[in-house]
């Protein structure tokens, strides 16, 4: 993109990114076939011209939409179990943050669209990459097994979710007794190690 | 309404109640539950109103036996489990939520986007069914964990099992009942399922 002076830059950037909020909420809502880019000009009120300044394609308004920044915590390698277990609680409710967006993974997954599928991997593997060192140096030679019940189990809990808690899913995974239950889940699942590692 | 003995569950014929079945479920997928009526349906078959309400009194029986499809392992019952749990229980149960999610894959389908689409029936019918799970499996840990952790482990094993079937479906979108049914398939989620859930052994043993 050129360069414009800085003034211009906010502005410009302020657009676009109503633009984007605009159009996660609307493929959330409605899934990426039943928006339009007018509707989506509309609740950013911007002309359909300004929108296709942005993004000259809805497809790219919905690629760009999914290869934002998630969450980059790690879960230190040395942690004590108590902790470990308070760092997935927030790499979940970190991973969360984004309700619109995962209703909208969710909903072209169903309709197995390739770029959704693909986005859904690369969250569940970064996923794996955060967790993994501290599993291995816990569990050793089950880490990998622990790993997988830790994501599937998350992961169902994350879609259940989703759908039991439709546009209070944010809120709802930000209460203490979620969070809790979240807890005790992990806690149920994972062994406890005498807080050493192997 | 008519004043007929037999119940409308089992009345008139099977090949028009299939019709009606076939319809509802077309009408609910491309219009979901709130916004399709029975009139529609009764339209899409060729039948009047009260020939349909001859067979199903409310939408919500449509649903009801849409759900209801049969199948041998469905008629698990909840009341009181004939035996303690153990690996093999588990595996049973396991199979149970499986092979329901694969039989009603089409069903499943609808109803998810039904959910996300903010329809208010398809909710309900989901919390009923999710329900249901919870049903079956909390009497059968009730005979190995105290009230607390077998309430967590009933929890635990569910997200597992869901977790486990929402990223096959999402892999394998409409080739995800054939998946389902391939023993690997089932191998692993059987594997985790013992690691997750250990049953503590019973005594003597």
């Amino acid at each position: 993109m050129a360069r414009h002076a800085q003034a211009k830059r906010d502005g410009t950037l302020e657009t676009r990114e109503r633009i984007l909020a605009a159009a996660r909420e609307l493929f959330a809502r409605h899934g990426y076939r039943g928006t339009t880019v007018r509707m989506i000009a509309d609740r950013a009120r911007l002309t359909d011209p300004a929108v296709y300044y942005y993004f000259p394609t809805k497809r790219d308004l919905y690629d760009v939409l999914l290869v934002e920044p998630l969450v980059e915590t790690v879960l230190p390698i040395d942690s004590e179990f108590g902790s470990a277990l308070d760092i997935l609680v927030d790499l979940f409710v970190g991973y969360s943050a984004s309700g619109d967006l995962a209703r909208l993974l969710f909903r072209e997954q169903l309709g197995g669209s390739p770029t959704a599928v693909e986005f859904r991997r690369s969250w569940d593997s970064r996923y794996r990459n955060l967790i993994g060192p501290f599993f291995r140096r816990y569990y050793g030679e089950a880490a990998g097994q622990l790993e997988d019940i830790v994501s599937l189990m998350l992961s169902g809990l994350f879609w259940d979710s989703i759908l039991r808690y439709g546009d209070n899913f944010e809120t709802v995974v930000r209460e203490t007794a979620f969070q809790h239950r979240l807890r005790s889940m992990l806690q149920a699942v994972l062994p406890e190690m005498g807080c050493r590692p192997l | 309404m008519t004043t007929s003995a037999v119940a409308p569950a089992t009345r008139g014929n099977d090949a028009t109640r299939k019709r009606i079945l076939q319809a509802a479920m077309e009408l609910f997928g491309r219009d979901g539950f709130d916004a399709t009526t029975v009139r529609a349906i009764a339209l899409r078959c060729n039948l009047t109103d009260p020939a349909l309400y001859y067979y199903f009194e409310t939408k919500r029986d449509i649903l009801t036996a849409l759900w209801d499809l049969p199948s041998p392992l469905e008629q698990m019952r909840a009341a009181v489990p004939e035996r303690k749990l153990d690996e093999a229980t588990l595996m049973e149960l396991v199979d149970w939520m499986l092979n329901g999610a694969a039989r009603q894959d089409a069903l499943n389908r609808i109803l998810m986007r039904s959910v996300l689409n903010g329809d208010a029936t398809a909710l309900a019918l989901r919390e009923t069914k999710r329900a249901h799970w919870h049903r079956i499996l909390t009497p059968y840990f009730l005979t190995v964990f105290f009230p607390d952790e077998a309430a967590v482990r009933v929890e635990a094993s569910i997200m597992l099992s869901l977790g486990y079937i929402y990223i096959a479906q999402m892999e394998h979108v409409n080739d995800f009942p054939q998946v389902a049914a391939e023993p690997a398939f089932r191998e692993r989620i059987r594997q985790l399922m013992c690691l997750a859930i250990p049953i503590p052994r019973a005594e003597g043993n």
